[in-house]
């Protein structure tokens, strides 16, 4: 034992070594705690839930990217992702600039709900099917493929008990809505003939139920043909309903297809759409009834296909339009090798194509090349078809990659693949029509048959219109002015594509313009010319575009620009106005159209005819517009009694308000009291808008004193509206009076307006404010809904005069050794002596400060009037103040003042001299403030000569030289105690082992308490106490653990002593979410740990606002040593959410 | 039981008390990671980072499945799986989760890892470093058991815990030894209580470091407890092998049963366990 004692303590020697050094670090501050990042997860399994754990380390703000787009600041977030696979990332960080990131890939695999089309081979869907009666369902490999089933995959096995009506249901994730395609087609396996019965449940209609008969030979194909036109979302077979056959059965691809008429799928009774008519240059046809079908084609060379021997080149659907059948096909082809075909010219392959319904199957076409070229000479090619039905496909010949196409001799067709491209070369049946190459037509599409896109809305102030329908064109336009242009006499302002919306047509087009020379234009804000264009298919021209400047500039008047343009459609082009390098806007008077171009750009002067629509410049709408992004100014601090707010998140709002009663304005039910702009600072948003009002006449203002009424207001860019405001008075006199509130679009518009403006108002009885919104911008009626944001709606007035300089004095020190003490201003302690109040550093109150001004009790206080900064100087007396604290001030400023006050003592020594630090203030009141001497970071303390206040800032920080008036008082450094241990702390009450249980002394040795904020708040207060004056407010928040402790009292208890701790408490707000109030005690001990004594929880910390009393007790430790510990905590848990405020007063612990 | 502080005094008062205070500032200023200062032991002989996802490293850790016999003997809610919804390592961690769901006809589930058979040892220092769940009713702990439990049944085989905690009281824990004559209520036990935190908002480092005739009980840099067997009311049996445990317990007579205020899931994250000797 004494040997491993010896060895212990050198250990102990040598931490204490490296520890030092790692103190040292500490001190120079070059090793905050680092941040670390870090999560974990709980996933709930199938549903894609996931709970992120946050396990980072030293940082209180977090930055989660969820890798779908979305993000959280969260403490520990909650996510529903779809299936995929995501990277998480967490960045987390703390107030003191540190960060780190941390990812994490999250692969999510939610099952889908089962849907039609079934083929039980999706890896990702839930087939779990449910069964009654007896029935079994699985999911198995394919047992027997062949028959209408020959591909191995998973298939669904039933297997019946014998039970009469039994059988499964699936529930659908997507309903089978039978409202067009009414057939429902499976693949079913059964070795003996039995009936399956289809029902459909839970639909919108009533079930419906169709029975199909099965031959019993293996896998066939069953179709079940309902008439319902109804949506259902259950699916439920029963094989041999009524019947008991028991053993197993298989279904697979459960599709839904549209009901065959007559015959049934397996081949077209009706013919494949006839081609449009074209030119003969424009074709080679290959097969079909409309154009003339090259020479020498064989529709059945001999390849060695499967269905050689059936080919019908005259299969007849019933209407006498042939069409070109391949039964038993695998593969197939045309031959012409005898007449080659050069289809370099041609643009697409035209196919029809129709194969039986259920066939799931790709069909691939190639044509083959016989010539020389470079190219590959086959190339093929997916055919996109539907089963059962006609497919008109057009195949660009860029699809064909990297075909040559100088001497085509064959047409391959290759059906050889599954619907999802697998091999499969198993025959089946197509038919074909209409087989052709083809090109647009050369001359044609001379004109356009659709219109070009209607443009999106725009405020006018947005917008300067050429021509076009959709904004108002600009007065004094004339489309066709005589400059010598070929197409002159011959435009068009009013060409109608066909669907009324009309086009400009500029036929024998060289060049054109409009001219608007009587109304010249200014558009220098615009940002964008558009214009919609249209020139006829094959045209292969460049169409250049430029405005003329009239005004005097100094930029060129006309710079042409090239607009992009694909023949044969509508071309919405947008050129940004910077495209139109050097021009000028201020007064544009003509646009001009120069068609004189080849398309690459050469000159060509020959006419062609070209079509414009939607001709405007435009910019985009200022400001985002439709919403504010930006909450409204906050307004300053003001006095309770000189305010009545109705709105707003700075002022007591008065109570009973109804923002949306219901007086049948356009808007009702859509208000949002709870707009948030983006940086949570509520608005009160009024969308479609005619007139509003909020209702408190429950409540009723007497707004007589008041001098203002004050609304913020934002309205949307582009809005010309007026909107006025009456409060609605209910006494005598006129009870509304309409005002106009002054207000620019776009932006937030702070209004006061004098109460004054109200003529003829009376003011005792307030009880609703009205908006009233039905004007337009020139005070005409309009009353179209709009949208309005409202915020920070109050009257208010000036601060009253009382409020400019104090009539209290400021709270009286408590005692304190002299020691404890360095006094510059006050009437408790010593002042040192040599001080300067008023030395002269230039600052505008010079002269007239007063050190002895009386707010009326004859305490007297430190007046700095016309203070810009202010100082006391006692240079001839420096002061060490290493040894201090605090430094504490009392400070008073006039209400409504809206600025702050910094200070700093001023070192004479070496190191940082002066530190500001901001003395927080409450305007009108007195502020007793205890800086901590190590709030003035980096300063040092040992020659304080001066103590210097600045107040040349605003409220936020700002700068801001103007005078304004302070008066101090009590300004000196303190600390609480010379010694350690409790020895400051006087006796306790007779009876009573604790010191200052009522909070009642709350500076110096007399407080007895420490405040440990702990993360949360812990603060004395003067405005609850359940007895005296004073309480202690903890307030806790997720992971805080705010407290009250008094340590090593009751020095002398004995060991195994009862001891019954009792306090008072009220709840503020209720404990949620993980937060509790504990109660511990310690036995303490001269060097060993303490013991620790769990007074167990306070029980009710859910109601609030009621005082309640707890009561514990606990058995001392029998070897005590140096007295107990009282640990009264409000503690949180890393809940989000956990929250939590209680008042404590009256701690009285007794020996028991 | 308050007999071991006598002992302790005699130790400890032969140290210089300006550097025991120098120490203890020094912990409490600079410590920030896990390396210890109030355990000895420094051959490390086992340890789990919990650095491969999935399941627990089968070669360390087994499970006791189900809900035992009276719910482990204390009446506890919850039915015991390896599934990973319960148990599962995931970007360095063990997580063990009590969830509130359906199971087996026990309302809650969770987990219970053991190294029974996989690792055990006569002597050492044992230690984790564990953030906790919280919340009425949830009772996680880091325990062992004498690994002749079998055929020596509780109490005699012996239990040490090194960690045991009441959900609804986030700042207590336990640490515990049990033995023939001082089990269960009348184990020998103390607390230690966590000032300005909680053991659910940050990962602690909960250990012991035994030898014979003792068992020093520490949380993070703090010693807080030693027993010995002049502490014990019976016979001294931390002289044999022990093994590991960790659950997540959910109700019982311990902690009491959770309420409408405990949320579910919990989750006791477990960064690491090391084991070392002397």
């Amino acid at each position: 034992m004494k040997l491993l004692l010896n060895r212990a303590k050198i250990v102990c020697l040598m931490i204490l070594a490296m520890s030092y050094l790692g103190c040292e670090e500490d001190d120079e501050g070059g090793s905050l705690p680092e941040v670390l990042a870090g999560f974990t997860q709980l996933t709930t399994e199938g549903t894609g839930t996931v709970s992120f754990i946050n396990t980072s380390e030293n940082a209180d703000k977090y930055e989660w990217d969820f890798g779908d787009g979305t993000t959280s600041t969260e403490i520990d977030p909650i996510k529903t992702y779809v299936t995929g696979t995501y990277t998480v990332s967490l960045t987390a960080s703390n107030a003191a600039g540190g960060s780190d990131t941390f990812e994490d890939e999250l692969v999510i695999v939610v099952p889908e709900a089962v849907a039609l089309p079934i083929t039980f081979d999706g890896a990702n869907v839930d087939y779990d099917a449910s069964t009654f009666n007896g029935a079994a369902f699985e999911v198995v490999d394919n047992p027997a493929p062949g028959g209408s089933n020959d591909t191995a995959s998973k298939v669904g096995a039933i297997t019946n008990s014998g039970a009469a009506f039994e059988g499964f249901f699936f529930d659908l994730g997507t309903p089978i809505d039978l409202s067009t395609d009414k057939t429902i087609q499976m693949n079913f396996w059964a070795d003996a003939a039995i009936d399956v019965l289809l029902k459909l449940e839970e639909g919108t209609g009533a079930a419906t139920e169709i029975t199909a008969s099965h031959g019993g030979s293996g896998w066939e194909m069953l179709s079940f043909d309902f008439t319902s036109g109804d949506s259902f979302s259950r699916f439920t077979m029963f094989v041999d309903g009524p019947g008991t056959t028991a053993g197993t059965f298989y279904i697979d691809d459960i599709t839904q297809v549209e009901t065959m008429t007559g015959g049934g799928g397996t081949a077209p009774t009706t013919s494949a759409p006839v081609p449009p008519a074209r030119d003969a240059a424009d074709v080679i046809s290959i097969y079909g009834g409309t154009y003339t079908n090259i020479d020498g084609i064989n529709y059945n060379p001999d390849w060695g296909q499967s269905g050689l021997a059936f080919v019908n080149t005259e299969y007849d659907p019933g209407d006498g339009n042939f069409a070109l059948a391949y039964p038993t096909f695998n593969y197939q082809g045309t031959d012409f090798s005898g007449n080659p075909q050069d289809a370099s010219g041609m643009e697409f392959l035209h196919i029809d194509i129709w194969v039986p319904t259920g066939t799931d199957r790709q069909v691939k076409v190639s044509p083959i090349n016989g010539g020389t070229g470079t190219g590959v000479a086959e190339f093929l090619v997916e055919v996109p078809l539907t089963p059962g039905a006609w497919n008109s496909v057009d195949l660009p010949i860029g699809d064909f990659t990297g075909m040559t196409w100088d001497e085509v001799v064959q047409l391959k067709f290759d059906g050889q693949f599954n619907g999802d491209g697998s091999a499969n070369t198993d025959p089946h049946d197509i038919y074909l029509d209409n087989i052709y190459f083809y090109k647009e037509a050369s001359g044609g599409g001379n004109a356009p048959t659709t219109s070009a896109p209607v443009p999106p809305a725009r405020d006018a102030a947005d917008v300067i219109s050429i021509f076009g329908e959709t904004y108002t064109n600009v007065t004094g336009i004339d489309y066709d002015p005589n400059w010598g242009q070929s197409g002159f006499g011959l435009v068009n302002p009013a060409f109608d594509p066909g669907d009324g919306n009309l086009a400009l047509a500029y036929p024998t087009f060289n060049y054109q313009g409009t001219d608007f020379s009587g109304n010249a234009q200014d558009a220098s804000t615009m940002e964008f010319l558009h214009v919609d264009i249209w020139v006829p298919s094959g045209t292969d021209r460049q169409v250049k575009i430029s405005p003329i400047n009239g005004g005097a500039g100094t930029g060129v008047a006309e710079f042409l620009v090239e607009v992009p343009l694909t023949p044969g459609s509508w071309n919405s082009v947008d050129l940004p106005i910077g495209d139109f390098t050097g021009m000028t806007w201020d007064d544009v008077v003509q646009m001009k159209f120069d068609g004189q171009f080849n398309g690459d750009g050469s000159a060509n002067t020959d006419p062609y005819d070209i079509y414009l629509d939607n001709i405007y410049f435009y910019k985009e709408p200022s400001s985002g517009g439709n919403a504010p992004t930006t909450s409204a100014p906050v307004p300053p601090a003001r006095d309770a009694a000189d305010v009545i707010s109705i709105y707003g998140g700075t002022y007591t709002n008065v109570t009973g308000i109804d923002y949306d009663p219901n007086w049948g304005q356009s808007g009702f039910g859509l208000v949002n009291t709870a707009f948030d702009p983006g940086d949570g600072n509520l608005a009160l948003a009024y969308p479609t808008f005619n007139y509003q009002g909020t209702d408190f006449s429950g409540n009723a203002q007497d707004a007589s004193a008041m001098e203002f009424l004050h609304i913020d207001i934002w309205v949307p860019s582009g809005t010309d509206r007026q909107v006025k405001v009456s409060p609605i008075n209910s006494g005598t006199g006129a009870g509304e009076v309409l005002v106009e509130v002054p207000l620019t679009p776009g932006a937030w518009n702070s209004v006061d307006l004098p109460i004054g403006d109200f003529t003829g108002m009376t003011w005792d009885s307030v009880i609703q404010m009205k908006f009233d919104g039905q004007f337009n911008g020139d005070g005409s009626a309009n009353t179209d809904p709009h949208d309005i944001y409202l915020d920070n709606i109050y009257f208010y007035k000036a601060p009253s005069g009382g409020g400019t300089a104090p009539t209290t004095s400021a709270p009286v020190p408590p005692a304190r050794d002299a020691a404890d003490v360095i006094s510059i201003y006050g009437g408790t302690y010593t002042n040192i002596s040599g001080i300067d109040y008023d030395p002269n550093w230039g600052q505008s109150g010079f002269g007239l400060v007063n050190p002895s001004f009386d707010p009326g009790d004859g305490n007297l206080t430190l007046a700095y009037p016309t203070f810009n900064y202010q100082g006391t100087d006692f240079s001839g007396n420096a002061q060490d103040a290493s040894a201090m604290e605090f430094i504490h001030v009392d400070i008073w400023v006039p209400s409504g003042t809206d600025r702050q006050v910094k200070i700093s003592p001023i070192n004479s020594g070496t190191g940082a001299g002066e530190v500001l630090v901001v003395v927080p203030v409450t305007p009108g009141s007195w502020n007793s403030v205890d800086l901590p001497i190590g709030d003035f970071t980096g300063m040092t303390w040992d020659s304080v000569i001066q103590m210097k206040f600045d107040g040349q800032f605003n409220g936020d920080g700002s700068a801001n030289t103007d005078p304004h008036d302070i008066y101090l008082d009590n300004i000196y450094f303190y600390r609480t105690s010379g010694g350690g241990g409790g020895g400051g702390c006087p006796a306790p009450p007779t009876g009573e082992l604790l010191s200052n249980g009522g909070f009642e002394a709350n500076s110096g040795d007399g407080a007895c308490w420490q405040l440990n904020d702990g993360g949360g708040a812990v603060t004395i207060i003067d405005t609850d106490a359940n007895t005296g004056t004073y309480s202690v407010r903890l307030t806790s928040g997720p992971a805080q653990v705010p407290n009250i402790k008094q340590e090593r009292f009751a020095t002398s208890i004995a060991g195994s002593q009862g001891v019954q701790v009792e306090f008072r408490y009220k709840i503020n707000t209720s404990f949620v979410d993980g937060a509790i109030l504990q109660v511990l005690a310690f036995s303490e001990f001269t060097t060993n740990p303490a013991v620790a004594h769990d007074l167990g929880n306070a029980a009710d910390v859910t109601t609030t606002g009621v005082w309640q009393t707890y009561t514990g007790t606990f058995t001392t430790d029998a070897s005590i040593e140096e007295g107990i510990s009282l640990l009264i905590q409000a503690t949180c848990g890393g809940a989000g959410t956990c929250a939590g405020e209680v008042i404590i007063d009256d701690v009285v612990v007794t020996e028991i | 039981m308050n007999k071991k502080y006598k002992d302790i005094k005699t130790i400890r008062s032969s140290f210089p008390s300006i550097l025991v205070l120098l120490l203890v500032y020094c912990f409490s200023g600079c410590t920030t990671d896990d390396t210890q200062t109030v355990a000895r032991f420094t051959n490390l002989v086992m340890e789990d980072n919990f650095e491969t996802e999935g399941a627990p490293n089968p070669q360390i850790w087994g499970y006791d499945i189900g809900t035992g016999v009276n719910g482990w003997g204390n009446q506890e809610l919850q039915y015991y799986t390896s599934r990973p919804e319960n148990v599962k390592v995931d970007n360095g961690f063990l997580l063990i989760t009590a969830r509130q769901e359906s199971f087996e006809n026990s309302q809650y589930t969770s987990a219970r890892l053991l190294t029974k058979d996989l690792f055990e040892q006569q002597y050492g220092r044992f230690e984790a470093r564990i953030r906790l769940p919280y919340g009425q009713g949830i009772w996680p702990a880091f325990w062992m058991l004498g690994a002749d439990i079998d055929d020596n049944p509780w109490p005699a085989a012996g239990e040490i815990d090194i960690m045991e905690y009441r959900g609804q009281n986030p700042t207590v824990l336990i640490g515990s030894v049990h033995g023939p004559g001082y089990s269960a209520g009348e184990a020998i036990s103390k607390e230690y209580i966590l000032e300005n935190d909680r053991f659910d908002t940050g990962f602690h480092v909960f250990g012991i470091e035994w030898g014979p005739e003792y068992i020093n009980f520490y949380v993070d840099d703090v010693l807080y407890n030693q027993i010995t067997p002049e502490d014990v009311t019976g016979t001294w049996v931390f002289n044999k092998p022990f093994y590991i445990l960790m659950n997540l317990a959910v109700g019982g007579t311990f902690v009491g049963s959770p309420n409408a205020e405990t949320v579910f899931p919990q989750t006791m994250l477990v960064d690491y366990v090391r084991v070392y000797e002397e």
